[in-house]
C-alpha cells in the first residue's frame, strides 16, 4: 500500500524536479556562505524570469510532441525592432506595440510552415531561429541600441515590495501570474486537453473532430507572442539590444521544460513541473557560480541533473524491461 | 491521498522558505579580512587569459598570499551577457574589485552600476569600453593601441627591406580594435619611410581558421609580386602562417602581425614567420594587483591623474581617459626571444 503510493508519487511529473530542488538547495546552502540570502537569490532570479516565461509556453508546445527553437531568437528580432521603432520617432509604448506585432508575425511564420504545410517543427525552427536573428542582424549589426526611455528602461528593479534587503521585483510577480494563467489553460480548460490528445496520439485527435491545424498555430503564435514580451523585458533589463542577446540559450529553455516532467515526445508535461524546474536551473546556476565552480563543471552538473530527471519517473518502467530481457 | 500530498508540499516549501530567512535574510558573508579579487575573463579555457591570470598570481606571491583572495572565473563561452551572473556573484561574496574582460561594449552597463553601488571597485582589463567608460572605475590597457598601426608597418617594413607589395589579413570587417589599428598602418604608410611599400589588399578572415586560410590562399594567388601579409589577429595569424608553411614560400612572403607566441613557436622555429608582435598579458594582471593593494592602503585612488606604484614595474599614471598602459608600445617576439614565453 505504502509502496503503490510512494510509486505514485514517484510518478507524478512535479516530483522529481522537486525533490531536485530540494537537493540542489541544500547542497547550495551547504556550499556557499553568500548564497544563503534570499535577497541575493530574488535578485539574481529576475534575470531568469524572461527565459523562465518562454518556458512556459515551449511547456505547451512539447506536450502537443513539437518545439520550437526559435524563440530567443524572436526575443532578440522583436526587441530589434521596438528599439529601432523608438529610434525612429515612435512614442516608446507605440514601439514596444510594434515589437509584439514582430513576435506575433514570427509565431504567425512559424505556426503557417508547421501548421498548415505540415513540416517538422524541429527543422523548421532550426531554420527561423538563424533568419530571425540574422534579420536583427542585418538591421543592427554588431552594435547596441539603446538610450531608451527612462520608463521603459530597468523593469527588474521596479519593485512590488521591499522589506530590508528583500526585494521582490515586479518582473517576479508577472513571471508567477503567467504561471497562474498558463496552468488554468493547459491544465483546466477544453483547449489545454486538445494540446494533449495531438501530442498523445495527433491521428486520434483529428478522428475526435479536434482541429489540429488551428490549435498549432495558436501555440506557436502565442510561443512568438511570449518571446516578444519576454524580449522587451530583457530589453529593458539590458537597457539595449545586440543581434546577439540570449545567444544559445534556446536548449536552456528547452532543458528547463524538460526538466519539469514534459516528455519531448509528447502528451505529458505540466506548467506547475517546469515553474519548478526554472527555479531549480536558477538555484543551480547561482549556487555554483557563488561556490566558485568552474563553467565546465556547472554543464557536467546541469546534463547530469537531467539524466537523473529523466530517469527517476522512468525508474518502474527501466528495471521491468530490463528484467524481462 | 492527493490532497494531502499537495499539503505535505506546500508544508515543505513553507519550511524551505522559513528555513532561508532565518539562516540568510541579508547576513553578509563573513569578512576574513583578506583582499577579494575577481578575474573574469571572456570565456574560460582561453591560453591567453591563463597567462594573464599568471600575473595575478606573481603579485600575489609577492605581496603575501595569505593576504589576498583570488579567483579566476568565467563563463564557458564568450557571449555579450554571459558575464552577468559571474559579476553578480563575485559582488554578492563581496569582492573588492572586479577585473572584467568585457564581452560587450555596452551590454554590461547596469550590471556594471550596480556592483560600482554596491561598493565594488569595477575594472576593465585587456581593453576598455568605448562609449561606456562611465560606468567603470578605470580600465587597463594591455598597450597603446594607436601605437599599434606604426609598429606593425615598421615590423613588416624591416622585414622586406621598405619595399614591395604588403597585404593585411584582418578578423572581421567590423571587428573595432582591428579596423582601428588598420587605419593606423594606413596612415603610417603615408610616411616617406615607406614610400616604396604600396597596400594592395584587405581582406577577412573573420577569425575563422578555415575562412582565413582561404583569404591568405586568394592573396598568394592573386598578387604574385606580395612581399608580406600583416595579421592583426592571433587567429589570422596561424592560418597564414599555416598556408606559407604548407607552400613554402616563406623566403618570398613575410606573414607578421599580431600572434600568441605559444601558437607561433613552431612557424618562428622553422622560419616560416620572421616574427611578429605582442603584448605582455601577465603583466596587466600584475598592475590589477597592485591597485587593489595600493588602494586599500591608502596610496591609490582610480583617478584620471593618480599615479600607482607598480611594484617591480615602477610608478605609472592612468590617463586623463581613465586607462593605465601596460606597455606603450607593442612587443616584438621572434626567435631570440620566444622561449621566455609561455603564453
Amino acid at each position: 500500500m505504502i509502496n503503490k503510493n510512494i510509486r505514485k508519487i514517484m510518478e507524478k511529473q512535479e516530483t522529481v524536479p522537486f525533490l531536485l530542488l530540494i537537493v540542489v538547495l541544500i547542497i547550495s546552502m551547504i556550499m556557499s556562505e553568500s548564497f544563503r540570502d534570499l535577497g541575493f537569490l530574488l535578485r539574481t532570479s529576475t534575470r531568469y524570469m524572461e527565459l523562465g516565461l518562454t518556458a512556459l509556453s515551449m511547456t505547451f508546445i512539447v506536450v502537443a510532441g513539437m518545439i520550437d527553437l526559435s524563440v530567443p531568437s524572436v526575443m532578440c528580432c522583436s526587441a530589434t525592432i521596438a528599439a529601432l521603432s523608438f529610434h525612429a520617432g515612435l512614442p516608446m509604448g507605440l514601439a514596444a506595440g510594434a515589437g509584439l506585432l514582430t513576435g506575433l508575425v514570427c509565431g504567425l511564420f512559424n505556426g503557417f510552415l508547421i501548421a498548415r504545410l505540415k513540416l517538422p517543427a524541429m527543422i523548421v525552427t532550426i531554420g527561423t531561429m538563424s533568419l530571425f536573428r540574422g534579420i536583427s542582424q542585418i538591421l543592427i549589426g554588431d552594435k547596441g541600441v539603446g538610450d531608451l526611455p527612462a520608463w521603459f528602461n530597468s523593469v527588474d528593479k521596479r519593485m512590488v515590495f521591499q522589506a530590508g534587503n528583500i526585494r521582490f521585483s515586479v518582473t517576479i510577480l508577472f513571471f508567477i501570474i503567467a504561471m497562474l494563467i498558463f496552468y488554468l489553460v493547459l491544465h483546466r480548460t477544453s483547449f489545454g486537453r486538445m494540446v494533449f490528445s495531438i501530442g498523445s496520439n495527433e491521428q486520434a485527435a483529428i478522428h475526435s473532430g479536434i482541429n489540429t491545424q488551428a490549435v498549432k498555430m495558436i501555440l506557436f503564435v502565442m510561443s512568438g507572442l511570449v518571446a516578444s514580451v519576454a524580449g522587451m523585458a530583457t530589453m529593458s533589463r539590458l537597457l539595449l539590444v545586440r543581434y546577439d542577446m540570449n545567444l544559445n540559450t534556446e536548449i536552456e529553455v528547452v532543458i528547463m521544460v524538460l526538466l519539469g516532467g514534459a516528455d519531448i515526445n509528447g502528451g505529458r508535461g505540466s506548467i506547475l513541473g517546469t515553474f519548478i524546474a526554472v527555479i531549480l536551473v536558477i538555484i543551480l546556476k547561482t549556487g555554483l557560480i557563488t561556490a566558485h565552480i568552474t563553467s565546465d563543471a556547472q554543464m557536467a552538473v546541469m546534463g547530469l541533473i537531467l539524466l537523473v530527471s529523466i530517469i527517476i519517473p522512468n525508474i518502474s518502467t527501466l528495471l521491468r524491461e530490463l528484467k524481462d530481457k | 491521498m492527493k490532497r494531502m500530498t499537495k499539503l505535505a508540499l506546500a508544508a515543505l516549501c513553507l519550511v524551505l522558505a522559513m528555513a532561508f530567512l532565518a539562516c540568510g535574510g541579508g547576513k553578509p558573508a563573513a569578512d576574513s579580512g583578506k583582499l577579494k579579487i575577481y578575474f573574469i575573463p571572456n570565456n574560460l579555457g582561453n591560453p591567453y587569459f591563463d597567462a594573464l591570470s599568471s600575473g595575478f598570481d606573481q603579485a600575489i606571491a609577492e605581496l603575501g598570499a595569505d593576504k589576498f583572495e583570488y579567483h579566476y572565473v568565467g563563463p564557458a563561452q564568450a557571449g555579450a551577457t554571459d558575464q552577468i551572473e559571474y559579476i553578480e556573484a563575485a559582488v554578492q561574496n563581496k569582492a573588492f574589485a572586479i577585473f572584467l574582460a568585457a564581452n560587450s561594449e555596452n551590454a554590461l552597463n547596469a550590471t556594471l552600476d550596480d556592483a560600482r553601488a554596491a561598493g565594488v571597485r569595477l575594472y576593465i582589463i585587456n581593453q576598455d569600453i568605448p562609449g561606456s567608460e562611465s560606468h567603470r572605475d578605470a580600465a587597463i590597457m594591455p598597450v597603446d593601441f594607436n601605437k599599434i598601426g606604426d609598429a606593425q608597418i615598421e615590423l613588416a617594413g624591416g622585414y622586406i627591406g621598405y619595399e614591395g607589395e604588403i597585404a593585411i589579413l584582418s578578423a572581421t570587417t567590423s571587428a573595432p580594435d582591428q579596423n582601428h589599428w588598420i587605419d593606423g598602418m594606413k596612415a603610417a604608410l603615408q610616411d616617406p619611410k615607406y614610400a616604396n611599400m604600396t597596400l594592395v589588399d584587405v581582406v577577412y578572415g573573420d577569425d575563422q581558421p578555415e575562412k582565413s586560410t582561404t583569404e591568405m590562399e586568394a592573396l598568394l594567388n592573386k598578387y604574385p609580386n606580395l612581399k608580406a601579409v600583416i595579421c592583426p589577429t592571433t587567429v589570422g595569424i596561424a592560418a597564414s602562417t599555416k598556408v606559407v608553411q604548407t607552400r613554402q614560400v616563406a623566403d618570398k612572403v613575410k606573414v607578421t602581425g599580431l600572434g600568441l607566441p605559444s601558437e607561433m613557436k613552431q612557424y618562428i622555429e622553422d622560419g616560416t614567420s620572421p616574427g611578429f608582435q605582442l603584448w605582455d598579458p601577465p603583466k596587466q594582471g600584475y598592475m590589477a594587483v597592485y591597485m587593489c593593494w595600493e588602494e586599500k592602503n591608502g596610496n591609490f585612488e582610480p583617478a584620471p591623474g593618480a599615479t600607482l606604484n607598480a611594484g617591480k614595474y615602477g610608478p605609472m599614471t592612468i590617463r586623463p581617459n581613465g586607462q593605465i598602459m601596460a606597455l606603450e608600445e607593442p612587443k616584438t617576439f621572434d626567435k631570440n626571444n620566444l622561449q621566455d614565453f609561455v603564453y
